[in-house]
């Protein structure tokens, strides 16, 4: 099951030691890799996130990201 | 002899579909005209000599310049503009060359080599030249990264090319005729390029060069396993924004069969190949063409690399690595060293296996890592690292994902307290290509190892 620690976590793995604030793009963690990772992992949890549409600032932080999935699964835990 | 004809091979398209677009990059374009004639033009102003260095980001002029090499008798190698000063100052050292043909002079050019902008070659009067017949017998040096700590030139020959291109152009639904169109990402630099330009400049084809994917009449895309996953992100990458869609090439890195089950689903009937080679051996030496059947595999071994017998140069499996022989070998490296040109081929540092005339690659030999299909050598990152004043020690490290792919690339480094990652992290920038900037840098008082001193 999804929650808000497991995507964290996949963010961590990806880009490293990061916050739910931390600002990946300011810090150049989250290059087009990372993203597409991030995005396919969460694709394998029924979760689909269009990078494209939604441009790169949305996935700026931790936060934002989580924000993302919610829009779609509800509130995590 | 075969390949010196590949020029004139080039020319003689340009004549016979001369209004016809070659290229287009953004609002760049250019006919097949413009790139026979300002080729020629180029081609009898340099004259025999070294290597060109050509320097700028994808534009047509690049490819005016690779023909003029080509015609002339010149080996050519492409510098992207991202590439550091320092790093492309290095490379023009290690290719011996004489010119530089750029969009804009850039202030680090070395004052002892002719430099021609694009501006100045159209003020040249147009001239016909002959294609050499006693030119060099290499076509293009291409940079990846090097073990030894400094990138390292591969020599590409004529010959190379001409067997690569004979080979691709021949697997069934890659052969591009007059009036069709094929789009790739790849950077020039980068020699995934080969296939892109020269599949269409031998056709009479357009080639559209992407950054972003577009939409359009591209019959034959050929880009990295990553690029294809970014592309099938968007949910308007299918047939209604490319009709025209029949054919992708993927090489550079590993296929996932998932990756390969979403574009079968997205663009029924397509065909796909699973595309291999090192860039000592021209671009690519197989192409398997992937199955439905294939891509639900879950067996495991993941997608297959080639076919028997259906390959650019023999690959044969030795004690587990692959190894490759034939013409596509490259003629060794710029700096000498000889590497794994050894025993008339090339030994890949690839582990693979061959299964039921299939080819299956497990992985590397060495420590060399893969990233979104760049090729990495922690040891070159490490001798950047040990060049910075205060760093004491490094080990460069992959973290992986379970088949394999490298996830992030993290250093551990002991170093004077008062430098900073932030610090560390924009002197790598000046000499290394943003792909090869660790995004995780540790900050340690020793470096962590296991009970064998080993790299934790």
């Amino acid at each position: 099951m999804l929650t808000q620690k497991n995507i964290l976590e996949l963010i961590c793995l990806v880009c490293g030691p990061v916050t739910l604030q931390t600002d990946l793009l300011k810090e150049e963690l989250l290059d087009s890799f990372a993203l597409i990772t991030i995005v396919s992992e969460l694709e394998a949890e029924g979760v689909e996130l269009h990078p494209t549409q939604l441009g790169f600032a949305a996935f700026s932080t931790p936060q934002k990201i989580i924000a993302l999935v919610q829009n779609q699964t509800g509130p995590l835990p | 002899m075969e390949y010196e004809a590949l020029p004139d091979q080039i020319l003689s398209v340009a004549k016979r579909v001369p209004e016809q677009l070659c290229y287009q990059f953004s609002n760049q374009t250019l006919t097949y005209r413009d790139l026979s004639e300002k080729a020629q033009t180029l081609a009898a102003y340099l004259g025999p000599g070294s290597a060109v260095m050509l320097h700028g980001h994808k534009s047509p002029f690049l490819l005016i310049g690779m023909l003029a090499c080509l015609i002339c008798g010149r080996t050519y190698l492409f510098c992207d503009c991202s590439v550091p000063p320092q790093r492309a100052v290095y490379m023009l050292g290690q290719s011996g060359a004489d010119f530089i043909l750029c969009e804009e002079a850039q202030e680090w050019f070395p004052q002892n080599i002719a430099i021609l902008t694009s501006h100045k070659l159209n003020l040249l009067p147009v001239c016909a030249a002959s294609c050499a017949k006693q030119g060099s017998p290499l076509a293009y040096f291409t940079f990846t990264s090097g073990s030894t700590g400094s990138p390292k030139g591969i020599r590409i020959l004529r010959r190379n090319l001409w067997n690569f291109i004979q080979y691709a152009k021949n697997l069934p639904g890659v052969a591009l005729h007059a009036k069709e169109t094929s789009a790739g990402h790849a950077l020039f630099s980068f020699d995934l390029s080969v296939a892109d330009l020269f599949l269409s400049l031998t056709s009479g084809a357009t080639f559209f060069a992407w950054d972003k994917p577009q939409s359009g009449p591209v019959r034959l895309l050929t880009c990295t396993p990553t690029y294809l996953k970014m592309c099938l992100m968007d949910p308007c990458f299918g047939p209604d924004a490319l009709p025209f869609l029949q054919t992708v090439i993927c090489c550079g890195e590993t296929l996932p069969c998932h990756t390969a089950a979403k574009l079968f689903e997205r663009f029924p009937g397509i065909c796909l190949y699973n595309a291999y080679g090192p860039a000592e051996c021209c671009c690519f030496v197989s192409a398997y063409r992937v199955t439905l059947q294939d891509a639900a595999n879950t067996a495991g071994k993941g997608l297959p690399i080639a076919k028997a017998h259906q390959t650019a140069s023999e690959i044969i499996c030795r004690n587990g690595e692959l190894f490759i022989q034939g013409n596509s070998v490259g003629a060794g490296y710029l700096d000498e060293i000889t590497g794994g040109f050894q025993d008339g081929g090339f030994y890949t540092k690839d582990a693979g296996f061959w299964e039921d005339d299939r080819l299956y690659f497990t992985g590397r030999l060495d420590r060399m890592v893969k990233y979104a299909g760049f090729r990495i050598e922690p040891a070159e990152i490490e001798a950047e690292l040990l060049k910075i004043p205060g760093v004491y020690g490094c080990f460069v490290l992959a973290d992986r994902t379970l088949n394999g792919e490298a996830l992030l690339l993290r250093a551990e480094v002991v170093a004077d307290p008062r430098l900073t990652r932030v610090k560390i992290r924009h002197l790598l920038a000046q000499k290394l290509p943003s792909y090869m900037i660790p995004k995780v840098i540790h900050l340690c008082d020793h470096l962590p190892v296991t009970e064998h001193y080993k790299a934790r």
